[in-house]
């Protein structure tokens, strides 16, 4: 998984933010981290809000990335059901959305 | 916060209000609370108007100026704040410093929202403006979802379940039954609950508040015309001992712990210093109880429930109008209804009751009050503490 790291002081980004909040510095360039992660918790959305074109229902996660990175993303459609804890990994993105598979 | 003290209060009920415009809402709950606090319209000198969504849902902005027109007040500042569901929170606290900062002898602070009028895909389109679109949004979350994941954490780590969550909803559509603003109140059965469609597993119909249509207004006076309108008043004044605002992080990446806010953290610890009191000396409560486990998570922020056991307390009755600390008398959120914009306000005026004893679930003694208002994915809050002069 490709991230913003910011220059000077390393912080990362899943989004590029152009000031780095954390020293405030400008320069950022793209870090390889790694697709691993660490399912937090997660949700199945039933009812989709407006204009999102995925058909509901689908799992909302929360996964600790490997490099420290908290990030909101997907379940795959055709990921293993959710479970606390879980070993997940990153296997797309789609609509700018980290999409996760739960791994075996 | 010193020398604050409210001298008025007016709402409207919380509902569907299809037939009124946002303004004559708005303008509705000023001039109740104006009447009750017998001060001439001449004398206020600031209003701070809270608003979310007039943008979206009903193609208008600049509402303060319109409500202050409509009332015929000078040409004093008019300012509208948004701080999405906190926002009538934040237009009470602006109008309080307004008041001790001697920029004003007299503030209005009023909170209003219509809702009802709108397409369910476009209010969730429009309270979805409230989220990190950049970092949260794209995943297809929703508020409801936002609490969904929340709820598994807190049943991860404390073992809440169903039951103690129903509990919530149970006490809270039960206050709202005798509190004549309350949009739905509702005697309801661990098995009506669990039977309501599912929303955002786990999180399911009943577990959500409503839309709302609603407004609320406080009148703010400093302690010199308080001293004034004392006598004149068939009521106490209340004295407002702290207001405070904080910001948290609005994304979820942001947040430590998912089942605990850092601005409801710190805003409770603020207030408690400002007014000088702890949380043992709260009386009751009004929080921020959008969805029921919330009101679990915001009960333990602020100190008011051992940290993990929000659920059991409210299972055990200890959260009930007769309870060790009742939360929400009013029926909050879940069942008084939430017109966003107006609710942080709402707080302020069930309250306000309750200081007066006035109020249909009243709190026996309540002598000090808080109210608790939480904004977007926590990144505002505002937290109160009010005290009855009786």
């Amino acid at each position: 998984m490709l991230v913003y790291e910011c220059l000077k002081c390393k912080k990362q980004y899943v989004k590029n933010d152009k000031i780095c909040s954390n020293c405030l510095a400008s320069d950022f360039h793209l870090a390889q981290v790694s697709d691993m992660g660490k399912l937090v918790t997660w949700t199945t959305i039933r009812r989709a809000p407006a204009g999102f074109n995925v058909a509901a229902p689908y799992d909302v996660v929360v996964v600790d990335m490997e490099c420290g990175l908290r990030v909101t993303g997907r379940l795959a459609a055709d990921s293993l059901p959710p479970k606390m804890f879980a070993s997940v990994k990153r296997v797309a993105t789609e609509g700018n959305s980290p999409i996760f598979s739960i791994s075996t | 916060m010193h020398d604050v003290y409210i001298a008025g209060i007016g709402s409207t009920t919380f509902g569907k209000h299809v037939d009124t415009t946002i303004e004559s809402l708005a303008v509705g709950a000023v001039v109740e609370a104006l009447i009750d606090s017998s001060v001439d319209r001449a004398e206020v000198g600031a209003l701070y108007l809270g608003n979310f969504i007039s943008g979206p849902l009903n193609g208008k902005e600049v509402l303060a100026g319109i409500v202050a027109d409509r009332i015929g007040l000078g040409p004093i500042p008019c300012t509208k704040v948004e701080g999405a569901c906190a926002s009538g929170g934040i237009a009470f606290r602006h109008a309080c410093l307004a008041v001790s900062s001697g920029q004003a002898d007299v503030a209005i602070a009023v909170g209003v929202e219509t809702m009802t009028h709108a397409s369910t895909k476009q209010t969730t389109a429009a309270l979805n403006c409230a989220m990190d679109n950049e970092n949260d949004g794209p995943s297809g979350l929703t508020f409801p979802g936002l609490f969904g994941l929340a709820w598994r954490t807190h049943a991860q780590r404390y073992g809440t379940n169903r039951e103690h969550v129903s509990a919530v909803v149970k006490k809270n559509k039960n206050n709202g039954l005798l509190n004549p603003l309350a949009q739905m109140g509702a005697k309801l059965t661990d098995a009506e609950i669990q039977a309501s469609i599912p929303i955002c597993d786990p999180i399911q119909l009943f577990d959500c508040c409503p839309t709302s249509d609603g407004a609320a207004a406080v009148i703010l006076v400093s302690k010199r015309v308080a001293d004034r309108i004392s006598k004149q008043l068939n009521h106490p004044l209340v004295q407002v001992l702290a207001s405070v605002q904080t910001r948290g992080s609005p994304s979820i990446g942001g947040h430590a712990d998912l089942i605990s806010f850092q601005a409801n953290v710190s805003a409770a610890s603020q207030a408690y210093a400002q007014a000088g009191v702890t949380s043992k000396d709260i009386d009751l409560v009004e929080l921020h109880d959008c969805f029921s486990i919330a009101e679990i998570i915001d009960s333990e922020d602020l100190g008011l429930v051992p940290r993990g056991e929000g659920g059991y307390w409210a299972l055990d009755g200890r959260t009930s109008v007769d309870g060790d600390i009742p939360i929400n008398p009013s029926g909050g959120l879940l069942s008084k209804g939430h017109p966003v914009g107006a609710t942080g306000i709402g707080q302020i005026y069930e309250v306000t009751q309750q200081l007066r004893h006035r109020h249909k679930n009243q709190v026996e003694g309540a002598r000090i009050g808080m109210t608790h208002n939480l904004g977007g994915a926590g990144v505002a809050c505002t937290v109160s503490i009010l005290q009855g002069l009786m």
